[in-house]
């Protein structure tokens, strides 16, 4: 493929070049509504109009998995740090088993957005008062947790 | 009439199924696999395969109408329940160094109702809050 002759889709002008989208580049994948990529990545950039190009598809998906997987583990890490949980009660918080917990960590599984998104939010906002109430045996009777919310 | 001959596009489709990567060009993603990733809730490499299989699918009947965009000349096709959806279907037949390829301009699900060379009407079937959280 020559860049040269290839046009930018949105914009139409031929100023294409390869560029690393590393913390740059985002796309909708899978049920996550968007993706940043967090490692390093080979994609084609307008720079007209910034539109990013994807060409080999396979490594694009790889990226995205792996980025997924880096991501995940340090928001695991951070809870368990911050909280001093051990990694059976994490897994309790999040309504998953250990072994699951286990291979996400190690980055043989991909979470869903949905645990993904769980989990950055448990690190956005505050992992020791969140992981508190998020306890299942946390009582939210007692903790009058439904009148004040 | 369409503009470019849809046995050669489908051609260079299917040589992108079987592996040539330089055979469509998927140069508007955010009119393109962005929507396909979102509908099909799929991978980048599977968006690409379905927007290769939609094109696979189309007929003569399913011609909307030519366009232009940049200078040259588009065709627009129209695809009827494809994964549940109707979809507009927008491409240029280039020219890479001598070797042909299909600039992949628009593949995502008509905003409005699309009539085809036959007479059908392609209606709206998709609206983007579906898919919003």
């Amino acid at each position: 493929m020559n860049l040269l002759n290839r046009r930018c889709g949105e914009c139409g002008h031929r100023e294409l070049t390869w560029v690393n989208g590393k913390n740059k580049f985002t796309t909708p994948w899978r049920d996550f509504p968007l993706v940043f990529v967090t490692v390093d990545l080979e994609v084609i950039q307008c720079k007209h109009c910034g539109n990013y190009i994807t060409y080999d598809a396979k490594k694009v998906d790889q990226a995205i998995e792996a980025s997924l997987c880096s991501q995940t583990r340090q928001f695991i890490d951070i809870i368990k740090s911050k909280t001093n949980l051990k990694s059976k009660e994490v897994a309790t918080i999040l309504g998953i088993s250990p072994a699951y917990l286990s291979s996400l960590h190690s980055g043989a599984k991909v979470p869903s957005f949905q645990l993904w998104n769980f989990l950055k939010a448990i690190v956005a906002v505050d992992p020791v008062e969140l992981c508190k109430k998020l306890d299942p045996e946390f009582n939210v009777v007692k903790e009058d947790i439904l009148l004040h919310a | 009439m369409a503009g470019y001959d849809l046995l050669i596009v489908q051609q260079l489709a299917q040589k992108f199924k079987d592996g040539d990567k330089d055979a469509l060009w998927f140069s508007a993603p955010t009119r393109s696999t962005h929507f396909v990733a979102k509908i099909f809730a799929c991978s980048e490499e599977e968006a690409k395969l379905i927007i290769a299989d939609g094109i696979l699918k189309l007929r003569d009947a399913d011609y909307h109408k030519k366009g232009h965009q940049w200078g040259d000349a588009t065709d627009i096709y129209g695809l009827e329940n494809y994964g549940e959806h109707n979809w507009f279907i927008k491409f240029i037949l280039s020219n890479d160094d001598g070797v042909n390829y299909v600039e992949e301009i628009s593949f995502h699900p008509n905003d409005k109702p699309l009539v085809l060379i036959d007479g059908r009407i392609l209606n709206v079937t998709y609206q983007p809050q579906e898919n919003a959280l």
